[in-house]
């Protein structure tokens, strides 16, 4: 195994084993950087972030921290707003990134996207100098996810060794392995069909049933703003119409778009296209504005299910 | 108008009339420049379209009223951006008042564009 370097794209999961392990895991890459005077972002849960902080001591001040759970919760906004967002800062610099994306307690529903994300990040920063570090708890997570990492991970690190993984999977197959259907609404949920003319009734009926759902007010405005953008993505990328339905479970509120047609890429919303473009900005917000964005793609029909914590 | 879809017994029947944006462009009173009233999404972004066009090819600033604008999508708010950059060199367009959801769209996509000033900021 050749040694660590960050001229190119290095994308690695690290399967540790308590916290003694992580560190040993986390904290010399991050050390590393630093010597080498390169930018280094450590983006984790919170409790990691402190954990990975305190060792560093004095030294924390030069690494950028970000509580994972929260500029992560929707997993679509991580590659655009933390790691493309960080390289590009730095424009052609090498740089250092700790990820992780995966942690006990994440929803079911938010396993199979961030196991998409996993895999498009190969993708996203394939021409990036950039070494990505993935810990994931391996004493905790499900075998489940854990099956995953070598499939989205080129190099898997584990008890203080670095291999290459044999089952690392083609990032669009593996993505496209977990398209799957969305379960039906577990409560009743309202719905509306609408064309290009329609599309203030879709904000109405948004927002009237989010609001009686409890959502503050400007999360009300932002759903609004995420809907009428796939929505407007229904009737405009082919003429036709959408069809749209909300309903709320627990503590969240859910609204579905699903109109006619076809998805050209993965990557769609999940890269800020250039300041001068005109398109490509709608999915992009609705996955900065919400708590999770699900898509089930069919030949015909794009489904995509927007998810608001209360 | 109102249809089901997937299976879902028990779905409440909405009278939720279709409803299309409504969309004007006035003259701004007491300065040069517009006044936008009602909503901007694929329905009536045309007309915002046609009317940015008129307005800033080789132009100073601009000003544009937005108290009335009611709703505004990341397509009007990609004009607005787009036309704001092609004013004069030095001059911008000064969004007054815009409602929540543009200055939302402006923050989360372009962060502050050189060429647009927001009043009150």
């Amino acid at each position: 195994m050749t040694p660590r370097t960050t001229e190119t794209f290095v994308h690695e999961g690290l399967l540790y084993r308590g916290c003694a392990d992580y560190l040993a895991g986390t904290v010399p890459f991050v050390r590393d950087g630093l010597d080498a005077g390169e930018p280094v972002l450590v983006a984790v849960p919170q409790p990691h972030v402190e954990l990975i902080s305190d060792e560093l001591g004095g030294d924390a001040g030069q690494v950028r921290f970000l509580d994972m759970a929260k500029a992560g919760r929707n997993p679509n906004r991580i590659i655009p707003w933390v790691l493309r967002g960080f390289v590009d800062e730095f424009r052609g610099r090498p740089v250092r990134i700790i990820g992780e994306p995966i942690w006990p307690g994440r929803a079911p529903e938010e396993i199979p996207l961030c196991v998409q994300h996993e895999a498009l990040i190969n993708v996203a920063l394939a021409d990036a100098p950039a070494a990505v570090l993935c810990p994931y708890d391996a004493n905790a997570l499900d075998a489940g996810v854990l099956l995953y990492t070598g499939r989205t991970h080129p190099v898997l690190v584990e008890d203080g060794e670095r291999r290459r993984h044999p089952g690392y999977a083609d990032p669009y197959a593996l993505v496209a392995l977990l398209n799957l259907p969305l379960p039906e609404p577990t409560a009743p949920a309202a719905e509306l069909t609408f064309d290009r003319l329609g599309l203030a009734g879709v904000r109405d009926l948004v927002g009237d049933r989010a609001r009686r759902a409890g959502l503050a007010p400007r999360r009300v405005v932002d759903l609004q703003l995420a809907v009428n953008e796939i929505a407007t993505n229904a009737v405009t990328h082919a003429d036709g119409f959408g069809a749209v339905r909300v309903w709320q479970e627990g503590l969240r509120v859910l609204c579905e778009v699903r109109g006619p047609g076809e998805l050209t890429d993965w990557m769609a919303g999940r890269l800020l296209p250039p300041p001068d473009s005109a398109r490509g900005r709608g999915l992009l917000l609705a996955n900065r504005l919400c708590d999770l964005v699900q898509t089930y793609v069919q030949p015909d029909a794009i489904t995509t299910r927007l998810h608001m914590l209360i | 108008m109102l249809q089901r879809h997937g299976e879902t017994p028990d779905t409440p029947v909405l009278e939720l009339p279709r409803r299309a944006a409504e969309f004007a462009i006035l003259s701004a009173t007491g300065r040069p420049g517009l006044r936008l009233v009602g909503e901007v999404d694929c329905a009536t972004r045309h007309i915002l379209d046609a009317a940015l066009e008129t307005l800033c090819v080789d132009a100073g600033d601009v000003h544009l009223d937005l108290a009335e604008l009611t709703f505004i999508d990341v397509g009007g708010a990609t004009s607005l951006v787009l036309w704001a950059s092609r004013l004069r060199q030095g001059c911008r367009m000064i969004l007054h008042d815009p409602p929540y959801e543009l200055r939302r769209i402006i923050d989360m996509l372009w962060g502050q564009p050189a060429t647009i000033e927001v009043d009150p900021p």
